[in-house]
């Protein structure tokens, strides 16, 4: 039997609760980070491992005529799957919303050959029962649905179908009542949930196959509503695409108006929204460790000092130093991978939860998940770690000790002595402050990084989350500066008058930007860009520049931070654009975000002249009116006021309105990690309390007898409480004094890594009501974290203590 | 080379336990170096029972624990139990002092909150004895010392002589060549302090060899030979120059 075991069996029994507090704080840090981690994993993995398993289409093609013979799409060499369904929105799930039914399949291809399902429960329906139906992960949740339990599809009589509305009470249809059972809970790429979505009923091609009449309608008629579509899978997948477009107009007599849709690209961009919710999470738990390390540190630290204060006099006894390091570190060591076996089990129960957001619409595999790629290296690393950091804690200690330097007395406690303030309070601050010697010494600088570091990571987590609430409610930054827009023309086409229509805009005093916004897309080096119009002048509408200014002149052009990326060129920089009419060099003039469009996010698009943009364009592929209004002005008002104004003066216009646009979709994406800052600021603040806590319990136990003597000489138990409370009170203002500068600026610094990241207008976040708050509750909680240390110092046993030392 | 030659647990006898020569220890202070030993020459014989007295500060305590391998020399040799031990290694000393030297401090510092017992079960296991062997040594002592109904207390629950007795009982478990003591009596009341210099009679009376640095001119009068220290240098050795 060694000495460290032997000295394991004294000191474990008696100081098995600071093991096991440091146990927790381990297991809840190392929790807290793998979870994080095994999350982002899982988020950022969570399309790719959906696709792998299905099939998925590389194509929605949509014909939008009757009778389409598919067969000869299906015979093209490049096809490796087809399968048909119908544009049909004349149907209801009676108690249900409008969009909750997808698409009638036209064939059983769907979900067997292509976008093969993963069945979450239950299983896929019967293709030839009309009477089956499966439905999304999200629909069962929102409705609170089981298997077996039956839905009743409502179809429309071939002239009701051919109406496009019920003939029934309510506009009802009243063709064929199905009553379907719910056999199977699936999802594909195509058929996932949409964020905000309450999930959705897919029937089986049973409901085509045997009431065609009722969704396709009867065979043959010549003026359809419900054409039937295809989703195609190509043998070479997106590469395949072109050579496919061109084999479609070969083989339809050379229309040019059939749409064919690039599903993976639009992958790409749900792709963006999970890496985005994954980039969080990870920053999450990057920052969750940074602050494990820094408090879970001192907990190691201050657990292994204690120890060798005893250990020095057992070197006295002949324990070399490499057994008093071994002595001092092993109960940590022991916490640290206990710790981290709790925090392996408890990452993977919280597993359950993950991924969370568009993540979650699309995870393949929800519930628990075992990520050992994180969880073995971490269970590793993190029971190192501690070992380590035991170690070195023991170490220097220990050769602190050796050195045997005069306690360091601190100056601002001596400078407070001089005031002439109450005892108590010199005392208390002394405590704070001042680490003593020998078996009193309480380290005290990891208290003041806990006292830190707490406030720090509260100010920078709220100021952080405080830039996601300001864009949440800011469309301007993601480049929304407009409040109403209208769409007046396509392919070249205008349906309304542009410049009356700008006129009565121009003329409304709430009305303080326009843009006549043509969009059409030219080709650069690097690939197609959507350009927009700008229209300029006193009443232009602002535009949310990152860098340089918008275009003045005819050669100028201002492009989106992404298409700058991708053309490779930067501000001042000279980009050639082809349009449908000529090509013209450009001057890059800034970096600006633009309007969404329907083939272009925010953050890829131009800005160019009306002048420069008629050099290289015939027309467009769009029209709008942007309008941006005085701030505080009431927009339905000026809708109105604008509508009234239009029928006056354009009787052809009659029932037209400027309209608000959609919020970006990226705002409902940051929406999704609001709460993430907010939980590693409570994390951060827990483990704060946690350190200040234990450090004003450890300071009342080891300097019990300076206590004890101070009663002795006269001291009131109330100014024993002071003594304490000040102690407290002066981490805590040391705390507030360095973690609220810190935290603003780390705060605003991770804010503007999302926004140039995302990217977005970086505006820097003030975090005002926490401003407040902090400091009041700061003190508070180090007082109420005082009150236990605080009462056991004044009912100290003197006589006890003073005769034991 | 104090890696390769390992402390002997053998004691050479015919020559001295303690060997002192030309020993100097200065500390660094705060106004100007403080001069704690200022060439101290010091034979101890085996089986010698020695005290050493002086006034406060001239460097009795740093001469204990230059003897014990806890402080080092600047200048001068020590020799202990027949081997050099000035310019060792930590580890080399600590496993010398496993065998060679027992300490007593003035302040006990016994292990708070672990049974009497275990506090000197603790040294003994360290010292190489299994635990069993350990606890019997333990118990012995504990006997021998008169605090054989006391096994299972804390050291809180102990009056300060029971507590002295206590940490000699810990310093002798290993039957160090050598025990130490730095005012032993000091932290106790006249009757502790009989006690105690009792117990170092009866363990000189076995061949022990002890040293006791003491304030108290009662206490030293207990002991064989008397050594006075003044300023760092011996100024009277009742055995003579
Ligand atoms: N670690 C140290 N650092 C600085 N000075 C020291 C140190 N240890 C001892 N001294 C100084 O060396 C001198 C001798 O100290 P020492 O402890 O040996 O005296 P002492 O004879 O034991 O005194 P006392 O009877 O009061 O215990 C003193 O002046 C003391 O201040
Ligand atoms: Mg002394």
């Amino acid at each position: 039997m060694n000495f460290v075991t032997a000295w394991l069996r004294l000191e474990l029994p008696r100081r098995w609760r600071s093991v096991a507090v440091l146990t927790l704080l381990i297991a809840v840090a190392s929790a807290t980070v793998m979870a994080a981690l095994a999350g982002a994993r899982r988020g950022a993995s969570a399309l790719e491992r959906l696709q792998d398993r299905t099939k998925p289409a590389t194509s929605a093609v949509f014909t939008n005529t009757a009778n389409y013979d598919w067969n000869r799409i299906r015979a093209l060499p490049e096809v490796e799957a087809l399968t048909t369904f119908v544009i049909d929105y004349a149907y209801t799930f009676e108690g249900y919303p409008d969009n909750t039914g997808g698409f009638p399949l036209a064939d059983a291809e769907m979900l067997t050959s292509i976008e093969t399902p993963v069945v979450f429960t239950g299983r896929m329906f019967d293709a030839t029962r009309d009477d089956e139906v499966v439905v999304t992960r999200r629909f069962m949740a929102n409705y609170h649905k089981h298997l077996g339990d039956t839905v009743v599809l409502n179809l429309p009589t071939p002239s009701e179908l051919a109406e496009q509305s019920g003939s029934g009470p309510d506009g009802a249809f009243t063709g064929p009542h199905l009553r379907m059972r719910i056999v199977g809970v699936i999802g594909t790429p195509w058929l996932s949930d949409e964020p905000g979505a309450t999930g959705f009923i897919q029937m089986s091609p049973g409901v085509v196959a045997k009431h065609a009449e009722n969704t396709i309608g009867p065979a043959n008629s010549k003026n359809l509503w419900n054409f039937v579509s295809a989703l195609v899978r190509l043998r070479g997948g997106e590469a395949d695409l072109p050579q496919f477009r061109r084999d479609v107009v070969r083989v339809s007599e050379g229309r040019t108006d059939i749409e064919v849709w690039n599903l993976p690209g639009e992958w790409r961009s749900a792709q963006r929204e999970v890496t985005f919710e994954a980039r969080c999470l990870l920053a999450f738990g990057a920052a969750a460790f940074v602050a494990a390390l820094f408090l879970v540190g001192q907990a190691v630290a201050r657990y292994a000092a204690a120890s060798t204060t005893e250990l020095r006099t057992m070197r006295a006894l002949g324990v070399t130093p490499g057994q008093a390091i071994a002595a001092a570190a092993t109960g940590p060591a022991i916490a640290g991978v206990v710790g981290t076996l709790l925090g392996v089990a408890s990452a993977y129960l919280v597993s359950q939860f993950f991924p969370f957001g568009t993540a979650d619409l699309i995870e393949p595999a929800p519930g628990l998940s075992a990520d050992w790629l994180v969880f073995a290296p971490g269970l590793v690393l993190v029971s190192l770690l501690v070992c380590a950091g035991a170690v070195a804690a023991a170490w220097f200690s220990l050769a602190a000790a050796r050195r045997n330097r005069p306690a360091r007395r601190s100056t601002a406690a001596s400078v407070i002595a001089r005031w002439g303030l109450p005892v108590p309070v010199i005392v208390g601050t002394r405590f704070a402050l001042e680490p003593g010697r020998g078996r009193t010494a309480v380290p005290v600088r990891p208290a003041l990084i806990g006292a830190v570091t707490g406030v720090l990571g509260i100010l920078a987590a709220f100021t952080f989350s405080h830039g996601v609430s300001d864009v949440v409610s800011h469309p301007e930054r993601f480049g929304q500066t407009h409040q109403l827009e209208a769409f007046i023309g396509a392919n070249s086409q205008d349906f309304l008058p542009a410049d009356k229509l700008l006129s009565i805009a121009a003329a409304n005093s709430d009305v303080i930007g326009i843009d006549d916004a043509r969009q059409a897309v030219a080709t650069g080096p690097g690939g197609s860009v959507s350009v927009y119009s700008y229209t300029g002048g006193a009443k232009a509408i602002s535009v949310v520049l990152l860098s340089g200014r918008m275009p003045s002149s005819a050669s100028e052009v201002a492009l989106a931070p992404r298409t700058l990326a991708a053309q490779h060129v930067r501000v001042g920089d000279q980009v050639k654009l082809s349009g449908d009419k000529a090509s013209l060099v450009y001057t890059v003039t800034g970096s600006g975000l633009v309007p969404e469009g329907p083939r272009n996010g925010y953050a890829d698009g131009a800005w160019i002249g009306a002048a420069g943009y008629d050099a290289i364009f015939k027309g467009h592929k769009f029209h709008a009116i942007l309008v941006s209004l005085r701030p505080g002005a009431n927009t339905d008002a000026t809708i109105a006021a604008l509508a009234k104004a239009t029928d006056r003066a354009v009787p052809e216009a009659a029932g037209f309105t400027f309209s608000p646009p959609d919020p970006p979709i990226e705002v409902a994406e940051i929406r999704t990690v609001r709460a993430l800052p907010i939980v590693l600021g409570g994390f951060l603040a827990l483990l704060a309390v946690g350190a200040v806590g234990h450090v004003l319990a450890t300071a009342v136990r080891r300097r019990s007898h300076d206590v004890a003597v101070l009663r002795a000489l006269g001291m009131t138990q109330w100014q024993c409480r002071w003594i304490v409370l000040t102690q407290a009170s002066v981490l805590a203002v040391i705390g507030l004094l360095f973690g609220v500068p810190l935290g603003v600026a780390l705060g605003r610094t991770l804010w503007r890594v999302v926004a140039d990241s995302t990217p977005l207008q970086y505006v820097a976040p003030t975090a005002a009501w926490t401003l407040l708050a902090v400091v009041p509750a700061a003190l508070l909680i180090a007082n109420v974290l005082a009150a236990v240390p605080g009462r056991r110092a004044a009912r100290l046993q003197i006589s006890h203590i003073l005769r034991t030392e | 080379m104090s890696a390769v030659v390992e402390p002997s647990e053998a004691v050479i006898t015919q020559v001295a336990a303690v060997r002192l020569r030309g020993v100097r220890r200065t500390f660094a202070a705060e106004l100007a170096p403080v001069r704690a030993l200022r060439g101290v020459d010091l034979d101890i014989a085996d089986g010698e029972f020695l005290a050493v007295m002086g006034p406060s500060g001239c460097g009795k305590s740093t001469l204990l624990n230059i003897i014990a391998g806890l402080d080092m020399v600047d200048d001068g040799t020590v020799e202990v139990a027949g081997q050099r031990i000035d310019g060792r290694d930590e580890g080399w000393l600590a496993r010398f002092r496993r065998h060679h030297v027992g300490i007593v401090f003035q302040f006990f510092n016994l292990l708070d909150g672990v049974s009497a017992l275990d506090n000197i079960v603790l040294p003994g296991v360290l010292g190489g004895m299994r635990r069993k062997a350990a606890e019997s040594r333990a118990r012995e002592l504990l006997d021998l010392l008169g605090l054989g109904d006391r096994a299972q207390q804390v050291p809180a629950v102990l009056s300060g002589g029971q507590r002295q007795r206590l940490a000699i009982a810990r310093a002798l478990v290993n039957s160090p060549t050598l025990l130490l003591a730095d005012e032993p009596t000091g932290a106790l009341d006249s009757d502790g302090g009989i006690e105690v210099l009792e117990l170092f009679r009866r363990l000189h009376d076995t061949g022990q060899t002890i040293v006791m640095v003491t304030h108290s001119q009662d206490v030293a009068a207990g002991a064989d030979r008397q050594v006075v220290l003044r300023d760092g240098q011996v100024e009277s050795d009742s055995a003579g120059p």
